[in-house]
C-alpha cells in the first residue's frame, strides 16, 4: 500500500473521476478500468441516496409555524399601538387643562406667528406619513 | 428565476398557499443539507424549521443575484455550521486537506452492474459517507444528490470553487478506498 499520492497519480485519479462522470451521463457501455467503474458506481449510489425522509407535512407545518408567528406579531403590535394610545391620550387628559393654561400665558407674552406655525406642524405631520406610505408601497412592490 | 420572482412576490404579498409552496419547493434541498452536516435527525429536523423561518423573515432582502434556491442553500449552510461550532463539531477532517494516503489498485474482475445491485453495497456507501467530515458530506450531497453546480455550491457554501472540487475530489477518493476495503482487496 502507497503511503503518498504523487501529483501524477492525484493527476490520473482526478482524471478517473472525470471520466467516470462523464460515462455516467452518457449511460456508456465502457468497461475499461475498474477504478472508473467504482467511481460510477459510488456516483449512482449517491443518487440514490439513503436520507432519512422529510415527515410528510413539513411545509405545511412550517407555513403554520410563520402563520402562528405572525398572528402573534400582529397582535403584539396592535397592543401595543392600543397602549400608546390609551397612555397619550390619558396623558392629554390631565395634562390638557394645566397645557392649555400655560400655552395662553406663553402666546399672551410671546407674539409668535401661530398659524404659520401650526402649519408648519401639519406639514411636517403630512410628509411623515407620506414617507411612511410610499416606504410600505416600494416594499410590497419589491 | 422568472418562477421565483413570482413565488417571491406571492409570499411577500402574503397570497394564501404561498409560503407553503416555496417549502414544498426547497424542502429537500435544506433538507439534505442540513441532515447531511448535523446527522441527527430531531436537530436536522428542528433546524431546518429555523431556516424557513429565517427565509421568510428575510425574504424581502433576497435581490436575485442568484437562484433563489442558492440563497435559501446559503441560509441553511450558515445554520447547520453554527449549530455544529456551538457543538463544537470540527466541520472539516485533517484529511480533508492532506494527501490521501491509500491510493490503492483495484484488480480488473469488478463488476459494475452486480456491485450496483447488491443492497450490501448501498449499506456500505453509507457507512463511508457518515465517515466523512460534515463538509464533505454536505458537499457530495449537493454536487450528486442535489446536481447543484459547482458554481451554485460555491456560492452556497461561500467556499472557492476550486476548494470545492478539491473537497469534492477527496470525498469520492476515501468513499472509493473504503469501497476497496469492503468489497475486497485488490487481484
Amino acid at each position: 500500500m502507497n503511503t503518498s499520492i504523487t501529483a501524477h497519480e492525484i493527476e490520473l485519479e482526478l482524471l478517473r473521476q472525470e471520466k467516470a462522470e462523464q460515462r455516467e451521463l452518457n449511460q456508456s457501455n465502457e468497461h475499461d478500468d475498474a477504478v472508473i467503474d467504482q467511481y460510477r458506481l459510488i456516483h449512482r449510489a449517491l443518487k440514490q441516496s439513503d436520507i432519512t425522509a422529510l415527515p410528510s407535512n413539513f411545509a405545511f407545518r412550517v407555513a403554520q409555524q410563520v402563520q402562528d408567528f405572525e398572528e402573534r406579531a400582529q397582535f403584539e403590535n396592535i397592543s401595543m399601538r392600543m397602549t400608546m394610545i390609551i397612555l397619550i391620550l390619558a396623558g392629554l387628559f390631565f395634562a390638557a387643562p394645566a397645557m392649555i393654561e400655560a400655552l395662553q400665558r406663553i402666546s399672551a407674552t410671546v407674539t409668535l406667528p401661530w398659524p404659520m406655525l401650526w402649519a408648519t406642524i401639519l406639514a411636517l405631520a403630512f410628509a411623515g406619513i407620506l414617507d411612511q406610505a410610499s416606504s410600505r408601497y416600494w416594499l410590497r412592490q419589491r | 428565476m422568472k418562477d421565483d420572482r413570482a413565488l417571491v412576490q406571492a409570499v411577500l404579498e402574503r397570497a394564501p398557499g404561498a409560503f407553503e409552496r416555496l417549502v414544498v419547493q426547497h424542502q429537500n434541498l435544506v433538507w439534505h443539507m442540513v441532515y447531511r452536516m448535523v446527522q441527527q435527525r430531531d436537530d436536522a429536523e428542528e433546524l431546518s424549521q429555523e431556516v424557513f423561518l429565517r427565509v421568510h423573515q428575510k425574504l424581502h432582502q433576497f435581490r436575485y443575484d442568484s437562484a433563489l434556491s442558492t440563497w435559501i442553500g446559503s441560509i441553511a449552510f450558515s445554520i447547520a455550521t453554527r449549530h455544529l461550532q456551538r457543538k463544537r463539531i470540527s466541520l472539516v477532517d485533517e484529511s480533508d486537506h492532506e494527501e490521501g494516503s491509500l491510493l490503492e489498485r483495484i484488480g480488473d474482475d469488478f463488476d459494475l452492474e452486480t456491485a450496483h445491485a447488491d443492497r450490501e453495497f448501498q449499506t456500505h456507501i453509507t457507512e463511508a459517507m457518515n465517515k466523512l467530515s460534515p463538509i464533505q458530506r454536505t458537499l457530495v450531497t449537493l454536487y450528486h444528490l442535489d446536481e447543484m453546480s459547482l458554481l451554485d455550491i460555491a456560492r452556497v457554501t461561500e467556499l472557492p470553487e476550486g476548494t470545492v472540487k478539491n473537497y469534492l475530489f477527496r470525498a469520492r477518493l476515501k468513499l472509493r478506498q473504503a469501497l476497496e476495503r469492503k468489497i475486497g482487496e485488490p487481484a
